[in-house]
C-alpha cells in the first residue's frame, strides 16, 4: 500500500476505474464462461439422454417385435405339436414362416439343454455359432431380450420356452443390429453410435476400428485447440446392454463438441470485445474525471502557495462541482481571514496596544524611511515628568487615560508632526519637520506648549509636565539608531538637569557611552571581588565629650584600572542606576566586617558605619546577608551603624521602615545621612527606627560665617535631641565650627579637622594616638 | 379313518379299540409296505405316486369313468390316478371354452375348443403319465397317472404311504409331477435296494425342480438397461 500513497491522484482514479472495469470484465467473462459451460453441458446431457431414449426406444421396439413373434410362434398349437412329436419338417417350416413374418435374423429351436434342434434354414450358419454359455444364459433368463455377437455381428436375442404344456423346448428369436439401422439412429439422434463387445468394435456410424480401445483412444486424442489450451473434441457416454455372452455388450454415444465450442467461443469473443471497449471507454472517462478533479486541486494548490508567499489578495473562481467550488470559496475566505489576522498581528507587533501609536521598533523603522534625503528633521523624545505622581495618586486607569489622551492629541494636534510613537512607559517620540529658517527652538516650543495644555480625563483636569530631548537631523547624526540614542540621551539630560527642553550637544553621546563603559568596568571589578581597585577608607567620628571610642565611617574608593580615582558619588550613582548597588554593598560589608574582625582580634574594638541604599534595603536577602556576615566575621551588630540618606529613607518609606526596624532589633544602629537637604521634616522622623541623624556638611562647612546655618543647626540639634536622636555633624573643618557645635551640644563630629579618611592600616595608629591624647581607657 | 382318543372314554371301550388295532396289524402282515418319501432337501414330499410293479392281467374297461373338471381355468383335480383302460371325462364347468390336449406318449389326444361335456370320455389304455394342458390357458396343467395296479398309493402331506398287498412285491414305480427326471418319466425301484428307517419304512428320495413360471410375457421388456 506504500506505493499507492506515492501515486498521483489522477493516476489513482485512473487505476481505480481501470481495475474496476477489468475486474468486472473478468467476472462477467468468468460468469459467461461458467454459464455457457453449464448450459452447454446441460444441452449435451439432454442430447445424450434424448439419444439414449431414442436408442432405447428403437431397441425396445425391436424387442417387442421379437416378443410378439416368439409368443405367436410358441403359442401356435401346431408348432407345439410338431415340437412334441419331433416333427422336424413341420418345425422347420414353422420357424421359417415365423421368421419371415417379422424378418428375424435368428430363429432357432433348442431342446431343454440348449442343444439346437432346428433352425430356419437360411440362418443355419448362425445357430451353430451360438455358444453354450450364451444359450445357457438365455435359458436362465427366458422372455428377456439380450445381446450377443455372432461372427462380429451383433444380435438382439430372446428366448421363449415351448410349452406342451410343460416346457419341451426353447425358441430363440433374434434381430441383427445392422449398419443401416444404426445410421438411421444417428440421423435421428444426431450422435455417433458405436456398438462394441468387450474390446471388439462391432458397429460404428463414424469410424470402426478393430479394437474399441483404439477407438476410445482416438476419441480422447481428438483435441480442439483454444488459445493456449486444448479441450476435448468429443463427448461420449457408454450404455451397457444386457449381454447373453460372457463379454459385456455396450453402446457408446459420441457427440462432437465442435458446435458447442463454436457458439461458446463466439460468445466469449463478443464479451471480450465488449469488455475491451468498456475498459477503453472507462479509462477515457476516468482520465477526464481525474483531470476535472486534479485541475482545480492544482489551482487550489497554487492559491495556497500564493497565500504562503503572503499574496492574500489572490482569489480563485472555480466551476468544477459543488464540493470543489465550496472548497475554493473557503480558500478565498481563508486568504481574507489570514490577511485580516496578519494585519492585526502586524499592527499589534508594530504598535503600542494602549495608545495605538507606533512602538519603538516601528519608530526605528519609520526613522529609516524618513532619513532618506537631506530634509532636516527635528527629533523630539519627551516624557511626562509627573506621570509617577499621577499614577500613584489618581490610579493606573487615569494614568493610562492620560497616555491615551496624549496620543490622541499627538494625532490631531495643529503642529504638523511627521509621526509619533511611544517608546516606553511615559516616554514618547515625535518627528517634526524642521523650520527652514533654522529656528527650531520655536517649533519645539510650540509643539510642547500645545501638548502641555491641560487634559480633561474623567472629569479631571490634568496638566502634564514634560521633559524633552531634541536632536536635529542631519546635524546630530544620520543613523536612526544613533539619532534615537542621542535623542534619548538628550531627554535623560533634560530630566537630570530638570530642563524643559534639552538640545543634544556634541559629546553628550560620548559621555553617555563613557558612563556605560564605567558601569561595565565597575561590574567587572565587583565580580572580580574588588580586584585591588576597590578599597575602603575610614573617617573617624568622635564624640564631642571625647569620652567615647571613635567610630569609623567606612568610605568606598575606586581606583579605576589602578590609575585615577573615580568619584564615589559618581560610581555609586552609576551602580544604583545599573542595579549593581546590592553587589557593591555586599562587597563593602564583606570587606569592612573582615577588617573589623582583624582589628578586634588585635584588641581594638572599633565600630564602623556603612552606607546602604534604599535599593539594598529593598533587597529580600539583604537582612539575612547582613546577619550572616556578622556571624561569619564574629562582629557584633552593635559595632555597626547603617547609614542611609534622607532621600533614600523617604523613597519607599513603609518597606524601608520595616527593614530598618528589623535590623535595629538585631542590634544594628541606624543613622540618617545628609540630613537637612531633603524635604522631610523632623516630625516625620519621629516614628522612624533611627538612632542618629547626620547633618549635611553643607550646613557645617560655613557654620562660622552663616548665622542662618547656625540657627538651622542649633534648632535641628535641639529638636533631634527632643525626639531622642543623637546628632552627628559632618564636614567639620576648623576649630571654630567645632566650638560652635560643642556649644550647640552636638553629639558627634566628623571632618577633616578631626581626620581625613584613613587607609585601613592607618586606623589603628590613629586610634591609639586618639585614645592616648584623650586619656580614654583603651577599649 | 381317524380315531380320537377322548380321555372320557371308558376302560372297556379303550380295550376294544386296541384289540381292533391289533387285529388289523396282524392281517396286514402278509404284505404291508410303508414308504417315506422326501425331496432333495429332506422335506416330506406329498402327492408322490407309488405303484407296485405287479401288473394286472388285463385292462379293465368296466371300471367307472373318472372325471377331470375345468373350473375357473383350473383342472379339478390336477392329479388323478386311474387304472389302465379306464376312461376320463373332461366336462367344462367354465363359461369359456377350453382346448384340452396331451402330447404324452401314454395318450395323445386333443379336445378342440369345447364347452360343457365333450361327446365321449377319453379312454387311457396304456400305463404311464399323461400331462394335460389347455392350448388357450397355459397355466392349466393336470396329470393323469395311468396305473396297472389296484394298490397304487399316493403319499400324504407327511410324505408317507402304505401299500397293502396279499402277494410279495419286489419293485415299485415312483412318480412325482415336479421330479427332476421330467414329468413323464416313471422310476422303477427295487425294494431290496431301498434303505429302511428305524420304523421299517422304505426311504425314497426324489429330486424335484421348481415348475417354470407358466404362460405370460411379463418382464420381456427392459432388455436395454442404461449404462449409468
Amino acid at each position: 500500500m506504500q506505493f499507492l500513497q506515492q501515486i498521483k491522484l489522477r493516476n489513482k482514479i485512473f487505476l481505480l476505474c481501470a481495475t474496476l472495469v477489468f475486474l468486472t470484465a473478468i467476472v462477467i467473462q468468468a460468469n459467461t464462461w461458467w454459464s455457457a459451460n453449464r448450459v452447454n453441458e446441460k444441452l449435451l446431457q439432454e442430447d445424450v439422454s434424448k439419444a439414449k431414449a431414442i436408442l432405447s426406444q428403437y431397441l425396445n421396439a425391436q424387442a417387442s417385435l421379437l416378443v410378439t413373434a416368439s409368443k405367436v410362434l410358441t403359442a401356435d398349437f401346431g408348432f407345439k405339436r410338431a415340437v412334441a412329436t419331433s416333427d422336424e419338417a413341420t418345425i422347420q417350416s414353422a420357424l421359417d414362416n415365423h421368421g419371415d413374418r417379422i424378418n428375424a435374423d435368428v430363429m432357432v429351436l433348442t431342446d431343454m439343454s440348449g442343444r439346437v434342434i432346428s433352425s430356419s434354414t437360411e440362418k443355419m450358419s448362425i445357430q451353430t455359432r451360438l455358444d453354450d454359455e450364451a444359450v445357457a444364459r438365455l435359458i436362465a433368463n427366458p422372455n428377456t431380450v439380450m445381446f450377443a455377437t455372432l461372427d462380429k455381428h451383433i444380435y438382439q436375442l430372446m428366448l421363449l420356452p415351448v410349452r406342451a404344456p410343460h416346457i419341451m423346448a426353447y425358441t430363440i428369436v433374434g434381430f441383427e443390429i445392422e449398419q443401416a439401422s444404426v445410421t438411421e439412429l444417428k440421423n435421428l439422434t444426431g450422435l455417433d453410435i458405436s456398438f462394441f463387445q468387450d474390446n471388439e468394435h462391432l458397429l460404428s456410424t463414424s469410424v470402426r476400428l478393430e479394437r474399441f480401445d483404439d477407438f476410445r483412444k482416438a476419441l480422447a486424442q481428438q483435441k480442439s485447440s483454444w488459445l493456449i489450451f486444448e479441450r476435448p473434441a468429443f463427448f461420449s457416454e457408454e450404455m451397457a446392454l444386457t449381454s447373453a455372452g460372457n463379454e459385456p455388450v455396450s453402446v457408446m454415444l459420441v457427440s462432437s463438441l465442435a458446435p458447442f465450442y463454436k457458439q461458446f467461443d463466439e460468445t466469449l469473443a463478443k464479451n471480450f470485445l465488449l469488455s475491451m471497449l468498456l475498459a477503453i471507454a472507462a479509462s477515457l472517462l476516468s482520465i477526464l474525471f481525474a483531470r476535472s478533479l486534479t485541475e482545480p486541486l492544482k489551482k487550489l494548490g497554487g492559491l495556497a502557495q500564493d497565500y504562503a508567499r503572503g499574496q492574500y489578495s489572490k482569489s480563485l473562481e472555480l466551476h468544477a462541482g459543488e464540493e470543489v467550488d465550496t472548497l475554493a470559496s473557503h480558500f478565498n475566505e481563508m486568504g481574507q481571514q489570514i490577511k485580516l489576522r496578519e494585519d492585526k498581528i502586524r499592527y499589534q507587533a508594530t504598535h503600542d496596544v494602549l495608545t495605538g501609536l507606533p512602538n519603538s521598533g516601528t519608530v526605528r523603522q519609520l526613522l529609516f524611511e524618513h532619513f532618506s534625503g537631506d530634509t532636516p528633521l527635528i527629533l523630539v523624545a519627551f516624557s511626562i515628568h509627573n506621570f509617577r505622581q499621577i499614577n500613584d495618586r489618581l490610579g493606573a486607569d487615569i494614568a493610562d487615560a492620560c497616555l491615551q489622551a496624549l496620543a490622541e492629541r499627538l494625532r490631531t494636534m495643529n503642529e504638523a508632526t511627521l509621526f509619533s510613537g511611544r517608546l516606553e512607559g511615559a516616554e514618547f517620540f515625535t518627528v517634526l519637520p524642521a523650520d527652514p529658517d533654522g529656528t527650531q527652538v520655536y517649533v519645539v516650543d510650540r509643539f510642547l506648549t500645545e501638548l502641555e495644555h491641560a487634559f480633561k480625563v474623567s472629569e479631571l483636569t490634568i496638566k502634564l509636565d514634560l521633559h524633552a530631548g531634541v536632536t536635529l537631523y542631519p546635524h546630530d547624526g544620520i543613523q536612526p539608531e544613533t539619532m534615537l540614542r542621542r535623542t534619548d540621551i538628550a531627554l535623560d539630560l533634560a530630566r537630570q538637569n530638570k530642563q524643559r527642553i534639552h538640545y543634544y550637544e556634541d559629546g553628550e553621546d560620548e559621555a553617555h557611552m563613557q558612563r556605560l563603559a564605567m558601569i561595565e568596568s565597575l561590574r567587572q571589578v565587583i565580580l572580580a571581588g574588588g580586584n585591588d581597585q576597590l578599597f575602603m577608607m575610614y573617617q573617624p567620628k568622635i564624640s564631642l565629650d571625647y569620652q567615647e571610642q571613635p567610630k569609623m565611617e567606612a568610605l568606598i574608593r575606586w581606583q579605576r584600572d589602578n590609575k585615577h580615582f573615580v568619584s564615589p558619588e559618581l560610581f555609586v550613582n552609576l551602580a544604583e542606576e545599573a542595579s549593581l548597588i546590592i553587589d557593591l554593598t555586599y562587597w563593602v560589608f564583606e570587606n569592612v566586617m573582615s577588617q573589623l574582625q582583624a582589628w578586634h582580634q588585635k584588641g581594638y574594638l572599633i565600630g564602623a558605619a556603612i552606607n546602604v541604599s534604599a535599593q539594598d534595603l529593598a533587597h529580600p536577602e539583604f537582612e539575612s546577608f547582613v546577619l550572616s556576615c556578622s556571624e561569619k566575621y564574629q562582629v557584633s551588630p552593635s559595632f555597626i551603624t547603617l547609614e542611609l540618606t534622607e532621600r533614600d529613607i523617604m523613597h519607599d518609606e513603609a518597606s524601608v521602615v520595616v527593614s530598618l526596624r528589623s535590623l535595629r532589633q538585631a542590634g544594628f544602629s541606624v543613622a540618617i545621612d545628609d540630613y537637612g537637604i531633603g524635604q522631610s521634616s523632623l516630625s516625620k522622623l519621629k516614628g522612624l527606627p533611627v538612632d542618629e541623624i547626620k547633618l549635611d556638611k553643607s550646613f557645617i562647612m560655613n557654620l562660622q560665617q552663616s548665622p542662618k546655618d547656625q540657627l538651622i543647626v542649633c534648632s535641628t540639634i535641639e529638636l533631634a535631641h527632643g525626639l531622642g536622636f543623637l546628632v552627628v555633624a559632618e564636614g567639620v573643618e576648623n576649630e571654630a565650627s567645632l566650638t560652635l557645635l560643642k556649644q550647640m551640644r552636638c553629639d558627634y563630629i566628623q571632618g577633616y579637622y578631626i581626620s581625613r579618611p584613613l587607609a585601613a592600616e592607618a586606623v589603628v595608629p590613629w586610634q591609639r594616638d586618639y585614645v592616648n591624647e584623650n586619656n580614654l581607657s583603651p577599649s | 379313518m381317524l380315531f380320537i382318543l377322548h380321555p372320557s372314554l371308558s376302560g372297556t371301550m379303550r380295550s376294544a379299540f386296541f384289540s381292533l388295532l391289533l387285529l388289523s396289524t396282524f392281517n396286514a402282515s402278509a404284505e404291508q409296505l410303508q414308504f417315506m418319501v422326501t425331496d432333495e432337501t429332506g422335506k416330506p414330499l406329498s402327492d408322490v405316486v407309488i405303484e407296485p410293479d405287479r401288473p394286472m392281467a388285463t385292462a379293465d374297461e368296466s371300471r367307472p369313468v373318472a372325471v377331470i373338471d375345468q373350473v375357473n381355468k383350473r383342472f379339478v383335480p390336477e392329479q388323478l390316478i386311474i387304472n389302465a383302460g379306464q376312461s376320463v371325462d373332461f366336462p367344462n364347468s367354465d363359461n369359456i371354452r377350453h382346448h384340452v390336449y396331451s402330447f404324452s406318449e401314454a395318450k395323445t389326444f386333443e379336445l378342440k375348443l369345447y364347452a360343457d361335456t365333450p361327446e365321449h370320455p377319453i379312454n387311457f389304455p396304456r400305463h404311464g403319465v399323461v400331462v394335460l394342458g389347455c392350448n388357450i390357458h397355459d397355466t392349466m396343467i393336470a396329470y393323469i397317472y395311468v396305473s396297472e395296479s389296484d394298490q397304487t398309493v399316493m403319499t400324504d402331506e407327511t410324505g408317507q404311504a402304505t401299500i397293502q398287498s396279499q402277494s410279495a412285491i419286489s419293485h415299485v414305480n415312483v412318480w412325482h409331477k415336479h421330479q427332476a427326471r421330467g414329468p413323464e418319466t416313471i422310476q422303477s425301484l427295487d425294494l431290496t435296494q431301498l434303505q429302511r428307517d428305524t420304523s421299517g419304512r422304505f426311504s425314497i428320495r426324489i429330486e424335484t425342480v421348481e415348475p417354470a413360471p407358466t404362460g405370460s410375457f411379463e418382464d420381456t421388456f427392459g432388455a436395454v438397461s442404461s449404462a449409468d
